[in-house]
């Protein structure tokens, strides 16, 4: 920065006073006249009153160094340039100066409204821990810091997006975090060139390997402790001031349907929810979609004794199955947006109206048959149970495609559907690691986590595919030695 | 750019032609009766659903109509029903081919040559002969189940799974007909007192029927050309006493001697089974292993005498040509055809009766 860009004080200051919350105050040190000034609006009032006043009433000596010294704050700067003191008084704090000098000392008195921590509501466990990120950095890193002290524990701290200057902090472990995975994190973080940054959700779409793909290749996740166990695994965590949810990578496919309650419950169990959670979102994609191939093109697929249920539900019906599936399933999108905008308490009353009164009338009244309206509630529910939020919504958009290759071409559409979804998903990568790891490329060791999950003695290892430089968790001979259980 | 070309050229591409499911005519089951050597008739048998009183309503608000046609082939009969018809005729749910007794003594490949033939038509499609019209049994709503076609199909599966009847459909059938050394079998039908029985077994030489196996020869015929679990046979024993076996099991096994020009077929027969109703008063060992004896003696006799029919028949639906050919090189057909009846066959049966049931 040459010296002609440097702003001075006065001119910051004059600056400043064209917005009414920037307040000068004059104050007499050791006889001398001196100046605080802050904005009203971000530094705390009573921390002036209280502390900054009366401290700076028993120094005698009008000297900046010395009313450092004094003054019971730590993190106190005294400096001259223009930039940091417009940073710091944008941040809450103080300025306090000599009456014409440059030199200005900043005291930290930043208001902190904070919320408190509460319970997870997108990523719910029923046992588990209780804690969710809140919109601050710190009690974030904080609340992540308490599950891992260790020194390892590493934080890079960025700046991103010219008006919004969000504070993004790049979470790793030292020697178990691949040092390219980091690396290709703060590339992209930095790289980022965009003014507003509200939430994570903005840099973790603007980082993605593909941001064509309506896959999310990176988790977002509201919860400290799943956090911690990424980290734990070799993932890179990014937080962001003022979002709530934090970002880990690289991940897998998979990934996105395992919920962090698996961990809590026992390795059978867990399993078969898995299995079962895969399925139904198999099920979700291509239900509505085969029902209108079969309908349409293939009579010979119907099973003997269910021909005539499903001809009789249909007999009525106006429309070819395309329309009817169509016009359900837009009816249960339209519920869920409605629901998901509405208050809560008129969303309950936006369900019983729909799944209720809509669904029955829609059946008796002859627009859809009763059979497609099961289908499509089942589907429907199915792609609620992913965990991860953002994949259940790529879930839901995705059976419009499929539906509509199964009116054109029937289940060769829908082959071809499934075929160029492949396609895309083997093409995609997770900040350069394969996406759709461990079935392609195929990694056995990495099954134990993945569609299923095998007990913890057998998770000796970390995955594959976070290619860290320490993959043993554990010394499995050595803990299983120790292990002591009287039979 | 190039994507987008061809995103293009998919959505250009002209559509293939719906056939949504409810706006068809699904044929169910098809009889074909012979008229003349040139003609011959067509029943097809269409479920109709009652839009009743809804959900109670169920399976009884299926009842089916029937279409006929007259003409030479298959597919002339066909343009005639489609004028009879109001929605689109279509094959994909065909279960049964019923055929009556003198079609199926002209032959009937060039019939189910048509449904073979057909991508939509199932290879699990069932071909029956009976004994009457099919024209008048399509027609009829029998009480046990009013849809025909269903009523056939279920009739015919559970005379398969769990009694004489042996597996058999137009993929058995076909396969039976086009393979060297065997002939096909299928299922033969008879109307008795309002409902529909299986009558035995309707032997084929190639594809026309030269034979009918009663019911209780066809239960032995089973037992030669597929081995299963769960057949009940009954026996006589002297002084007027009969017994049931039960849960027998069978296991037939080929083996050939080729020590002269001519081959010699030894078929051995296991059975196990057990007593499971007897009119005697007591049944010890002693009566188990009578009972045994008589069964082995019997099963003998009775496989003899049905083989000696086949071979003066000249046919071979048990398949003993294509047991030779698989353990003959350079097996020649026109020279077994001429071998088969006098080919020597030796039957050794082998039962083991494991228990006389249990009782208090």
């Amino acid at each position: 920065m040459s010296d002609k860009d440097k702003i001075t004080l006065p001119a910051l200051m004059e600056e400043f006073q064209e917005s009414n919350d920037f307040h000068l105050q004059p104050v007499k040190i050791g006889g001398q006249p001196f100046q605080l000034f802050y904005m009203t609006t971000l530094a705390d009032q009573s921390v002036i009153t209280k502390d900054i006043l009366p401290s700076l009433r028993q120094v005698l000596t009008p000297d900046l160094e010395d009313i450092q010294r004094e003054l019971p704050f730590i993190n106190t700067v005294i400096t001259t340039d223009g930039s940091v003191i417009e940073e710091n008084i944008l941040r809450g704090y103080l300025g306090l100066n000599h009456s014409g000098a440059d030199e200005c000392l900043m005291i930290p008195a930043k208001e902190e409204k904070i919320r408190d921590i509460t319970v997870p509501e997108v990523e719910f466990s029923v046992i588990g821990p209780k804690q969710a990120f809140i919109e601050d950095i710190q009690t974030n890193i904080q609340l992540i810091r308490r599950r891992l002290p260790v020194k390892e524990l590493k934080m890079i701290e960025l700046e991103v997006g010219s008006l919004s200057k969000a504070k993004v902090a790049i979470i790793y472990l030292k020697d178990i975090a691949n040092e390219e995975n980091v690396n290709t994190m703060k590339q992209r973080i930095s790289d980022i060139d965009f003014d507003h940054i509200d939430d994570s959700s903005y840099i973790n779409q603007m980082i993605e390997d593909n941001s064509m793909s309506p896959f999310p290749q990176l988790i977002d996740t509201e919860r400290p402790d799943r956090v911690a166990a990424s980290l734990s695994e070799g993932k890179v965590a990014v937080l962001v001031d003022g979002s709530p949810t934090a970002i880990t990578g690289p991940t897998t496919f998979i990934e996105f349907f395992s919920a962090f309650d698996d961990y809590f419950s026992s390795w059978h169990i867990s399993s078969v929810v898995r299995v079962i959670r895969l399925l139904s979102v198999a099920f979700s994609i291509f239900a509505t979609a085969i029902y209108v191939a079969v309908l349409t093109y293939h009579s010979q697929l119907i099973p003997k004794d269910l021909l005539s249920t499903l001809i009789q539900s249909r007999q009525a019906i106006p429309f070819p199955p395309i329309i009817e599936a169509l016009f359900l399933e837009l009816t249960i999108e339209l519920l869920r947006e409605a629901g998901a905008r509405l208050p809560t308490k008129v969303g309950q009353t936006i369900g019983i109206v729909g799944g209720i009164v809509i669904g029955t009338a829609a059946v008796e009244a002859g627009l859809t048959s009763n059979v497609l309206l099961i289908i499509v509630a089942l589907s429907a529910l199915a792609s609620f149970t992913t965990p991860i939020y953002r994949i259940g919504n790529t879930i839901r958009v995705l059976r419009f495609p499929f539906l509509i290759v199964a009116q054109l071409w029937g289940l060769i559409g829908i082959f071809i559907g499934i075929g160029v979804l492949l396609v895309h998903l083997i093409g995609l990568t997770s900040l350069g690691r394969p996406y759709l790891e461990p079935i392609f490329p195929p990694r056995v060791a990495d099954f134990k986590d993945s569609i299923i999950r095998l007990p913890f003695s057998m998770q000796s290892t970390r995955p594959s595919l976070m290619r860290t430089p320490r993959s043993k968790r554990f010394k499995k001979e050595e803990a299983e030695k120790k292990k002591d259980i009287d039979e | 750019m190039k994507k987008l070309m061809i995103i293009f050229l998919l959505l250009t591409t002209a559509c293939v032609p719906t056939k949504i499911v409810d706006e068809l005519m699904l044929i169910h089951a098809t009889g074909f009766d012979y008229i003349d050597e040139k003609n011959m008739r067509a029943t097809i048998s269409v479920p109709v659903y009652h839009q009743g009183s809804g959900h109670s309503a169920g399976e009884q608000s299926v009842t089916s109509e029937t279409i006929t046609g007259v003409g030479h082939t298959a597919k002339d009969i066909r343009s005639e029903m489609d004028s009879k018809s109001p929605r689109l005729i279509e094959n994909s749910k065909l279960a049964v081919v019923l055929f009556d007794h003198e079609t199926a003594n002209n032959g009937i490949i060039d019939t189910v040559d048509t449904f073979y033939r057909d991508p939509t038509v199932g290879q699990r499609v069932y071909l029956t002969v009976y004994e009457g019209q099919t024209r008048e049994l399509l027609e009829q709503n029998l009480s046990l189940q009013p849809e025909i076609s269903r009523y056939l199909t279920e009739l015919i599966e559970q005379n398969i799974k769990n009694h004489e009847l042996p597996k058999s459909n137009m993929h058995v059938f076909l396969y039976r007909y086009f393979q060297k050394g065997m002939d096909p079998f299928l299922p033969y039908l008879k109307k008795s007192d309002g409902q529909v029985q299986v009558d035995g077994l309707a032997i084929f030489k190639k594809d026309k029927m030269c034979t009918i196996l009663s019911r209780e020869d066809s239960f032995i015929f089973k037992m030669l050309v597929e081995s299963f679990q769960e057949g009940t046979f009954e026996i006589s024993l002297k002084d007027e006493e009969y017994a049931t076996i039960m849960n027998l099991s069978t296991r037939a096994k080929y083996s050939l001697q080729k020590d002269s020009d001519s081959p010699k077929i030894t078929i051995n027969l296991f059975t196990k089974g057990y007593v499971n109703e007897y009119s005697g008063e007591t049944l010890d060992q002693k009566k188990l292993d009578a009972i045994n004896e008589i069964l082995e003696e019997e099963l003998t006799k009775k496989i003899s005498t049905m083989i000696e029919t086949f071979q003066e028949l000249n046919v071979d639906p048990i398949g003993l040509g294509f047991q030779v050919k698989t353990r003959t090189r350079g097996w020649d057909e026109k020279e077994w055809t001429r071998q088969y009846p006098d080919v020597p066959v030796d039957v050794n049966v082998t039962t083991k009766i494991t228990h006389g049931g249990v009782s208090e």
